[in-house]
This record gives C-alpha cells, sequence and structure tokens, in this order.
C-alpha cells in the first residue's frame, strides 16, 4: 500500500510502540492492529487529509493505554501464580494498580518517543501541501538597495524554507502551485513594488519549486494575511506558512500572532495552518544569517534565535 | 444477576450480531451505530476481542480477505452462542430502564425541551 512520506513514518512508529505489549499479546495481535493502522490512514487520506493527525494522535494514545492495561494484567497474572516471587516494589503497584498503570503509560510515552523519535514532529500536521510564504516589509526600508537587504531576504526565504520543509520531507513535493509559473511575487496594494523588492527576488525565483506559491509581500501583517485567507489556499489542504519580516522583534511578533490567529479559519472553512514559521531578517553584518553558511545551518542559528526571542520556531 | 457490559464490550457484540467481521469492519460499524459517539481505537478495540474470546463470547473464524478493501488476509470473528445471549440479555436491560425512564415521565420531547428533574 502506498503511503504519503511522512504516513510512512508514522506507521514506523507505531509499529515501534506495539512492542511494548506483552510478548503473547503482541504474537497474537500485533499484525491486526498494525493492519488496522494502515486501514485508518488509508480512509482518512482518502476522505478527510486534514483528519489525519487527528486519527494518528487517537490511535496513539488508545494504544499507549492499552499497553499499560495488557501489562498490568500479565503483572497480575504471574504474581497470581508466583507469589514468593514478587518484590515488594511490585507488589506495591500490584495492589495499586491505578498507580501502575500510570506509571507504566509514562514511561511507555517516554521510551516511545526516544526510539520513534515521537516528539520530532512539530505543528498540528505532519506534512503539508503548500508552503505559501509571506514577506513583510516596513516602510522604513524603502529605497535601501544599498544594505543589501533584499538579497538577504530571497536567500533566506529560499534557503530557509527548502531546509525547513522540503529536506526534511515534511511537504508533498509533488504539488506545483498554479500561480508559481506566472506571478513570482503577488504584491498587495502596490505597496511593496516601490521597493523594487519583486525584481530582486523574481531573479532568485528563477527555477519553479514545487510546493512554493509566490511570495506575498505587503507592508502590513494583516493585509498579508486577509490576502492568504481570501485568496492563495484551496479548500481542503494542509499548508505551511513561511513569513519572513524585514523588521524589529515587534513586528514579528505582530507577524506570528496575525498568521496565528487569523488563519486558524478560512474564507472555505476547510484548511488549516500545518505550521508557522516566521522569521525576522535585519540587514546588519552582526546578524546571524549569511549566505555564506548552509541553508540548514542558516535555518538551524534563526531557529535558536526565534525560539529565544519569540518563542516560536520549529 | 449479570453485570452490564461496558460499552466497547456492547458494542463489539452488537456489531457481531448481524453477521461475521474483521477488526476494521467492527470499528467502522460500532461507529456508525453510535453515530459517532463511540470510537474505539486500535488498542481498546483488540484489548476487548481479546477479553471476548477468552470469555467465549466470540470466536475468530476463517482468516480471508475482505473484498472491499485490499488483498490482505485478515481475521475474522463472530458471534458464539453465549455471546448472543449477553447481548440479548444487555438489551433486555436496557429495555427495562428505558420502560422505567417512560413511567417517570420521561420522553424523548421532554428531554429536549430542557426539561430537568
Amino acid at each position: 500500500m502506498k503511503h504519503a512520506p511522512d504516513t510512512k513514518r508514522w506507521r514506523r512508529r507505531y509499529q515501534t510502540l506495539l512492542q511494548f505489549y506483552p510478548a503473547g499479546y503482541r504474537r497474537e495481535y500485533e499484525a491486526s492492529m498494525l493492519q488496522l493502522f494502515d486501514d485508518l490512514l488509508r480512509d482518512a487520506l482518502a476522505q478527510q487529509p486534514e483528519s489525519v493527525m487527528k486519527v494518528i494522535r487517537h490511535a496513539f494514545v488508545d494504544t499507549v493505554v492499552s499497553i499499560a492495561r495488557e501489562q498490568a494484567s500479565a503483572l497480575m497474572r504471574l504474581l497470581t501464580r508466583r507469589p514468593d516471587s514478587a518484590s515488594p516494589g511490585l507488589l506495591f503497584f500490584a495492589r495499586h494498580r491505578t498507580a501502575f498503570i500510570a506509571t507504566t503509560a509514562a514511561l511507555v510515552v517516554v521510551a516511545a518517543s526516544w526510539l520513534g523519535g515521537f516528539w520530532s514532529y512539530s505543528g498540528p500536521f505532519g506534512y503539508a501541501q503548500r508552503v505559501l510564504q509571506i514577506g513583510i516589509a516596513q516602510e522604513r526600508y524603502a529605497g535601501n538597495w544599498n544594505a543589501g537587504w533584499d538579497d538577504v531576504a530571497a536567500n533566506f526565504v529560499a534557503d530557509y524554507v527548502q531546509a525547513k520543509y522540503f529536506n526534511s520531507g515534511r511537504t508533498n513535493v509533488g504539488y506545483k502551485s498554479p500561480h508559481a509559473l506566472k506571478n513570482r511575487i503577488v504584491t498587495i496594494e502596490g505597496q511593496p513594488r516601490t521597493f523594487g523588492l519583486e525584481r530582486t527576488i523574481s531573479s532568485h525565483y528563477a527555477s519553479t519549486q514545487p510546493g512554493f506559491d509566490p511570495l506575498v509581500c505587503s507592508t502590513e501583517a494583516p493585509v498579508a494575511v486577509r490576502y492568504v485567507r481570501e485568496a492563495v489556499t484551496q479548500p481542503g489542504e494542509a499548508v505551511v506558512i513561511a513569513a519572513f519580516t524585514y523588521a524589529s522583534g515587534g513586528q514579528s511578533n505582530l507577524a506570528r500572532y496575525a498568521l496565528q490567529l487569523d488563519l486558524s479559519e478560512s474564507a472555505h472553512g476547510a484548511w488549516k495552518i500545518a505550521d508557522v514559521s516566521c522569521i525576522s531578517l535585519e540587514a546588519r553584518p552582526d546578524k546571524p544569517y549569511t549566505s555564506s553558511l548552509s541553508a540548514n545551518e542558516n535555518a538551524r542559528r534563526y531557529d535558536e534565535r526565534n525560539n529565544r526571542d519569540f518563542g516560536v520556531g520549529l | 444477576m449479570r453485570q452490564p457490559l461496558n460499552l466497547a464490550t456492547f458494542h463489539i457484540l452488537l456489531a457481531l450480531a448481524m453477521r461475521e467481521r474483521h477488526g476494521y469492519d467492527i470499528m467502522k460499524q460500532v461507529a456508525q451505530d453510535s453515530q459517532e459517539a463511540v470510537k474505539l481505537g486500535p488498542g481498546t478495540l483488540y484489548g476487548t476481542i481479546k477479553k471476548l474470546l477468552e470469555q467465549g463470547l466470540i470466536e475468530e473464524t476463517e482468516e480471508r480477505p475482505d473484498p472491499e478493501l485490499d488483498d490482505s488476509r485478515r481475521r475474522y470473528y463472530r458471534l458464539t452462542s453465549p455471546g448472543q445471549a449477553a447481548l440479548g440479555a444487555e438489551l433486555e436491560r436496557m429495555d427495562h430502564l428505558v420502560h422505567l425512564g417512560r413511567q417517570y415521565g420521561i420522553n424523548h420531547q421532554v428531554i429536549t425541551s430542557g426539561f430537568s428533574l
């Protein structure tokens, strides 16, 4: 059965989780449970792709509780058969079944996380079908050509988004936006045209990147947000928003909150934000971004900084 | 008197009342019967199936593919006579409770109109 790339990862994690069942139970039911998990994913992907993570979460939580219950039953059976072999600690847990189940569930979650990389996923969806890029530039940067910030911004968005989403396999790279071939830059209310930003960024988007929507630019985050919500998205898609703002921390926060809050529902009412990444760029020499570093290293440095400064990042 | 069946047990037995089913089919039928109020996860489903097999309320039949799904062989289950009796007893118990409710003057229209005791 064919899976989207990310569901393969979740399937492996689920298989890892099943190893925590008692051996007898596993022998009987591991294959059936894995088959059931495949069935759930298949139907979710076919009918309601945006519900895939909900289905996965439900299956994982249910299975963790079931593991704890089965381990508790196995322990009780062992103690019943050989009561003299139990240590005081085991006897305590045998008498306090709730404590045993809770402790086992916690240990299972931690172990499964470590083994299966459970927490390496961030955001509500494991993969996205589109990457929407939003550029938010302040009026005060108009005319600052000598600073080279427009090149920095353009390169950074391409590198960062490439490293963050495509290299890590978090997007379905098979998708190609119908807009990509026509308009590299979409401007709102004509404002970024005064910066010449679109000319510069156009040259960096010479080759069509699958899954990249045109860069949306505006001087105000709410305007960009409105555009994205009403014009760019398709119903039923999971999208990743990669936003950069050439501004101070305050503007970044505004962009971050605007994106998180205003885009939770679209005009179509059917799509959700898969991920939000908000990056602040400033063309000062002491800033960490530089084109001499690899895209992944730049992405990592910006994530560290964003986590520290704004509590965002992936 | 027999103990009431828990929700998962009751719904699984009910799902098997019409015909034998495999695990995923049972899960979908339970969701449909309960109008999406009860959604069994894989752990609850197979944990309950294991218990029902041990209690002799269901039994496994032959493995075969489901023509509506893929070609993988699936394990099918069906009700045993004790399972049918247990389900019947539970439905009778629920029927008795509904009857009691009607005797107390509680009916569907009253509930939806916001009446409270």
